[in-house]
């Protein structure tokens, strides 16, 4: 559990620093300015929910309320965004966000973006205003990044999924004769007049499957952060195909849940940018903007920013609204890039996680006197054409001593294929996956269930090495290499 | 980190996962709150006993005092509100008498919440109101006026209905009467 908590989430500054202007910045030119069509309505539209508008207000505020705090909001969003006084900034954003929309929830429908509320609170103590920012060049002591915020937004974002997968699960969309995000979509077309091309298109598919399909994807990648969650690696391939889902939703229903996406992001490895050419340009870009940035500056710049939207509004909403109806408006725009960024994001991962090893810079040890081990190393020795793997067996002279380095506490138990690779040593289950994964075609996409909790895929690993004589039988004397194969063994 | 810091770090993630029942037990006994950790639920199917998908809808209908009459859909009296309100507004402020559920305030529970909460319990009264209140038929005038500006409006109709979309064809529905609600706005002018 420490490891979740303090270590697995760790990532670096400048990740985070890309990651907080590009949530300051959906907020500043994307949402805002807000809330301000409230204060037309008169106090008899006032449905709250139970929360802080039904608790002391029977009616909404006045125009003035809202006005001031849009600029509120701005002001934070813009501190944010430049990276000055970050933590106080994102406190306070997150605060002024759950005031505004409080009050747009209380005409009895609750839009459930609390993802976009919960990121400022928990990643302010995060440290991301330390790269990017004015803070973290005022800083005498450089700041260090904090990996605890990141694994309970991970948390959150995944407890909030389960409570999206749950009703869904016990209300009909897992019956086999429901068609749950078909009724869904008709809702969207005809009710909420969300229509356009594509769910015009898919209204005309009458396939049971396709339709069944879609009801429990759905309800599976939800339900699958919960349980992605404990790994950083997995939990982000979850978020990437969720970008992918949610931008289904935008072209098909008109739903755009960019606040969810904003969570997401919060989890990519944006310094990627930073070894791209472009990213190095941006970065220059950037700290030679904000070098001289004073809070005088700051303040004038929210102030103006501020007299533009209430007056004349947010230049981006106004050319949104000048497209085509049917184009998708500025939130639609942002899952489109959402989606395109998971999609880079998932390739240069699942590139990294299938790279193979280097040509005999991996031992494989084995059990010499177990005859599925040795079955083990013919399958490797027949399939293994770039000659990646050595051998040892684990009684061998030089296996003892392999052992004895890597393993001085004898942790790793008998019984256990052990893969030393890149001066890691990986056992049991993993070690098949990665050695499968070493191989290439056709047995490198079997690295997938890499994705498996380890305890599972160990407890079979075990229940197999356990039995491993008795079902497959035990040689007298250790393997002896062919001539063609002693130069694979150690 | 001090290990005071690391127990109260501790504490916060035993607290999110230890909400998560307590939210599963309360939500359905009290409704949902704002701010919970609740993304979109999407419950439900929309699905009858047959497989054909059941909507209810509303249609605006204008009288004018020149006896003219207009027609439009919710979203056009809605236009300045994100759509995603529409559907709860219409319900709540203009939804069919008939399909109303009147619970006193008799339960513990019930008194209690408007004691705690005033705002839930000032909307509730306009929720089970056959009257439509005199501050909204006042902004039902203006809004109608700024969506006709050269004519007065003296009657609005709420026309509620259960579209049927059946599951055998491309979408031939039929159209299932729920109520009218009417508002006359003569006596605004």
């Amino acid at each position: 559990m420490d490891h979740f908590i303090f270590e697995e989430y760790a990532t670096g500054a400048s990740a985070l620093g890309i990651y907080r202007i590009l949530f300051a910045a959906c907020i500043l030119f994307v949402y805002l300015p807000e809330h301000l069509w409230i204060s037309s309505f008169p106090d008899s539209f006032f449905d709250p929910p139970i929360g802080p508008t039904a608790l002391f207000w029977t009616g909404f505020p006045s125009a003035r309320f809202f006005q001031a705090l849009n600029v509120a909001e701005i002001f934070a969003a813009l501190f944010l965004l430049v990276g000055y006084r970050s933590k106080i900034a994102s406190l306070a954003l997150g605060i002024l966000l759950l005031i505004g929309n409080s009050w747009a929830f209380s005409f009895g429908k609750i839009n459930h973006d609390i993802l976009m509320i919960a990121v400022p609170l928990v990643m302010q103590f995060s440290n991301w205003g330390a790269a990017y920012s004015v803070d973290g060049r005022r800083a005498k002591d450089h700041l260090q990044p904090c990996a605890w915020p990141l694994a309970l937004l991970a948390l959150i974002t995944a407890f909030g999924m389960m409570s999206a997968a749950e009703p869904k699960a016990v209300s009909g969309w897992l019956n086999p004769h429901s068609r749950a995000v078909l009724g869904h979509l008709t809702y969207n077309a005809f009710v909420t007049g969300r229509t356009n091309w594509i769910a015009e298109k898919m209204l005309q598919i009458h396939s049971g499957v396709f339709w069944k399909s879609l009801d429990y994807a759905t309800v599976l990648l939800e339900a699958s952060f919960l349980f992605l969650v404990g790994r950083r690696r997995t939990f982000r391939l979850a978020c990437a195909a969720a970008c992918l889902f949610h931008l289904g939703i935008a072209l098909s229903m008109r739903i755009a849940y960019w606040p969810n996406l904003l969570a997401y992001g919060a989890f990519c490895d944006w310094s990627v940018i930073e070894r791209w050419p472009i990213g190095r340009y941006l970065q220059r870009l950037w700290n030679f903007t904000w070098s001289g940035v004073t809070p005088g500056w700051l303040i004038g710049m929210s102030t103006g920013l501020s007299l533009m939207y209430l007056t004349i509004g947010n230049p981006l909403h106004t050319l949104a609204d000048l497209g085509p109806p049917d184009a998708g408006p500025l939130d639609v725009m942002v899952c489109v890039f959402a989606a395109i960024v998971a999609a880079v994001s998932a390739a240069l991962m699942l590139r990294g996680a299938f790279a193979r090893p280097m040509p005999g810079g991996s031992v494989v040890l084995f059990d010499g006197l177990c005859a599925l081990c040795d079955g083990w190393v013919d399958f490797i020795l027949r399939h293994d054409h770039r000659s990646v793997y050595r051998f040892s067996a684990l009684q061998s002279e030089a296996g003892r001593a392999i052992l004895k380095r890597i393993d001085p506490q004898q942790e790793l138990g008998g019984g256990s294929i052990v893969l030393v690779e890149d001066g890691e040593v990986y056992c049991r289950s993993t070690a098949i996956l990665r050695i499968l994964r070493g191989l290439g075609l056709p047995f490198s996409p079997a690295y997938a269930a890499i994705t498996i909790p380890r305890a599972i895929r160990d407890y079979f690993y075990n229940v197999v090495a356990v039995h491993r004589f008795g079902w497959f039988g035990e040689r007298e004397t250790c393997r002896v290499p062919t001539p063609a194969e002693l130069s694979r063994f150690l | 980190m001090i290990n005071r810091s690391v127990i109260y770090i501790k504490l916060l993630f035993a607290a999110v996962i230890l909400w998560q029942p307590v939210q599963y037990a309360l939500v359905p006994r009290f409704g949902e709150a704002y701010p919970l950790l609740q993304l979109p639920q999407f419950s439900g199917t929309m699905n009858d006993a047959d497989g054909n998908i059941r909507l209810d809808t509303v249609a605006v209908e204008v009288l004018f005092a020149d006896n003219s009459t207009t027609r439009f859909s919710q979203h056009v009296l809605l236009s300045p509100v994100p759509s995603a309100f529409h559907d709860s507004i219409m319900k709540h402020m203009f939804g069919p008498v008939s399909g109303r559920a009147v619970t006193p305030v008799n339960g513990r529970w019930q008194r209690t919440k408007a004691f705690l909460f005033p705002g839930l319990l000032a909307a509730r009264a306009r929720d089970t109101a056959t009257e439509i209140d005199p501050d909204t038929k006042a902004w039902l005038h203006r809004r109608i006026l700024e969506l006709y500006p050269a004519k007065e409006p003296a009657k609005v109709s709420f026309v509620w209905q259960t579209d049927v979309y059946h599951k055998t064809g491309p979408f031939p529905v039929t159209h299932q009467p729920i109520g009218v609600r009417e508002v006359r706005l003569a006596e605004i002018r």
